[in-house]
């Protein structure tokens, strides 16, 4: 924690920048052009889109973890942690849809189909959005972490479930590039490697982020304590 | 290499820095807002002290 | 039997206590039969043959959204008239609030349904009934009450829990909607058959039992402060 926090305060998000300049010269110079069909510069979207999906995958894993420990031990940080990966993993979820359609739109023709990766991403989304929700609906900080914990659990075990329901039930589309049911083989070495270091990245850019939103949460935090303890003292002071 | 699906890639790229961005930004602000109210509250809780010192004196 | 007591006596409590009020069952059954009515309406300009296709999506629609307003009102009584105190001072164990909850709602929707089901038959032109779908229903039934009690005794605690209880159930039973739409069109010979209904009730199965031990596992945490 602490060597990640030093990392933090200077180098890391220069390192990060680094490190994505580099992935957008591997994506669009090093890596050689899918010739098989029309898809040409379509496939370099895929490089990024599944970057994104495998950190939003990440993130609902943090949460779950972070949300596991929050229950056990009750210590705030874990909170703070499961609340601010649900944050950056709602952007990156988000991104994932607004990648997905566009390439499904240069594709298939169409923006949106029903298609197993993008149902499950679909209903992750809702499970995400369902999360902050349930936060800023709570009735005091506690509960909301409380509550959201209890979600973040049963969201993760869901999300299998409703892979495994959505694949059979539109389990017609090809291209399955990574993830437990994929096609192995049927991508070009180098192509493999450069998806693999785009989601290296991206996990470290989402690192990055959680790291600023934990920051940001450690303060709202000092805030309001010392806003309830200020009060207090007021209140007593009147009295 | 045809050029015909490149309003997509050039969507898609952009889409994906503008968001991020966004999401930056919005924290960063975030940030700032919260900075000035510590301040604020730091300021009103030292005047606090100063007001109430001389009554209970 | 010092678990099952517990469990039949909060789940009696709650039925005599509908019988009383008639809130639930009467309510959630009129609910219902608007969406299938709206339906009827928005699917006016499709044709018969493919309407009739149609029939297990439209049930299924109105199954879910019964069950989410079946569920919003679980813990809506308990929450305002303070039973929720009552019960968790009992001596009984959190695992039996949390069972006896879901044994009422399970019997509220199946009585519910039970009484819809001959109405959509006849307003659908519904013919192809097969002993079979009674499974399913009871199956996805099991599923919606397992998820719907914790998503409800959570919804009930916070700002307008109107919004919240569907927002947090519906994605997760996303799975069993999927599953029972499929497997319905499969038995009554609608639709395209994908994957054999069998293996759909098994997933539904599989969901049912995953959420029988993970919702009363955390159920305790919602409840406590």
């Amino acid at each position: 924690m602490k060597l990640i926090g030093r990392l933090a305060g200077g180098a890391f998000l220069p390192l990060v920048a680094a490190l994505m300049v580099l992935d957008l010269y591997l994506i669009f110079i090093h890596a050689p052009v899918a010739t098989a069909d029309h898809r040409f510069n379509l496939q370099r979207i895929l490089y990024f889109h599944v970057g994104i999906a495998w950190v939003s995958l990440i993130a609902f894993t943090v949460i779950f973890i972070a949300s596991l420990v929050y229950l056990w031990k009750r210590d705030d940080r874990w909170d703070a942690l499961s609340h601010s990966a649900a944050e950056v993993g709602f952007v990156f979820a988000s991104l994932v849809l607004i990648t997905g359609s566009l390439w499904g739109k240069g594709i298939w023709d169409r923006w949106w189909t029903w298609e197993p990766r993008l149902t499950t991403m679909l209903i992750l989304w809702l499970i995400y959005v369902a999360y902050l929700m349930l936060r800023s609906f709570a009735t005091n900080p506690r509960q909301a972490a409380r509550f959201s914990a209890v979600l973040g659990i049963i969201g993760f075990i869901d999300v299998p479930i409703i892979y495994f329901a959505a694949n059979w039930w539109r389990g017609l589309h090809p291209e399955v590039v990574s993830g437990p049911l994929a096609e192995t083989g049927s991508l070009d070495p180098t192509m493999r490697s450069v998806m693999l270091f785009t989601a290296l990245v991206f996990t470290l850019l989402f690192t990055y982020l959680v790291k600023q939103r934990m920051s940001v949460r450690s303060m709202e935090d000092t805030l309001r304590r010392a806003k309830y303890t200020f009060g207090a003292g007021l209140g007593r002071r009147q009295s | 290499m045809p050029s015909e699906n490149l309003p997509y890639l050039f969507a898609v790229y952009s889409i994906t820095w503008v968001l991020f961005f966004a999401y930056v930004f919005y924290v960063s602000r975030r940030q700032r807002e919260l900075e000035r109210e510590i301040r604020d509250l730091k300021a009103a809780m030292e005047s606090a002290e100063v007001d109430s010192s001389p009554s209970s004196g | 039997m010092t678990f099952v007591g517990p469990v039949v006596n909060i789940a009696w409590k709650d039925l005599i206590l509908e019988v009383r009020t008639r809130e639930v069952v009467a309510s959630v059954l009129v609910f219902a039969l608007l969406v299938v009515v709206v339906f009827s309406f928005a699917l006016n300009s499709v044709p018969d043959s493919v309407r009739d296709d149609m029939v297990p999506g439209v049930l299924w629609v109105a199954f879910s959204f019964a069950g989410v307003l079946a569920m919003t009102r679980a813990f809506v009584l308990e929450k305002e008239k303070g039973g929720i105190q009552g019960l968790l001072l009992a001596p009984v164990s959190r695992d039996a609030i949390y069972f006896g909850k879901m044994l009422s709602s399970l019997i509220f929707l199946l009585v519910v349904e039970a009484a819809f089901l001959p109405i959509f038959a006849v307003l659908f032109n519904f013919t192809h009934f097969s002993p079979w779908l009674i499974v399913v229903l009871l199956l996805a039934t099991l599923g919606f009450v397992a998820v719907g009690t914790l998503f409800s005794a959570i919804a009930v605690n916070t700002r307008s829990r109107e919004i919240m209880l569907p927002v947090l159930f519906l994605p997760i039973v996303a799975p069993v909607i999927i599953a029972a739409v499929e497997s319905s069109s499969a038995l009554v010979g609608t639709g395209i058959e994908s994957v054999s209904p069998w293996r759909w009730m098994g997933l539904i199965g599989v969901f049912d039992m995953v959420f029988l031990v993970g919702c009363p596992w955390v159920f305790g945490l919602v409840l406590e402060e």
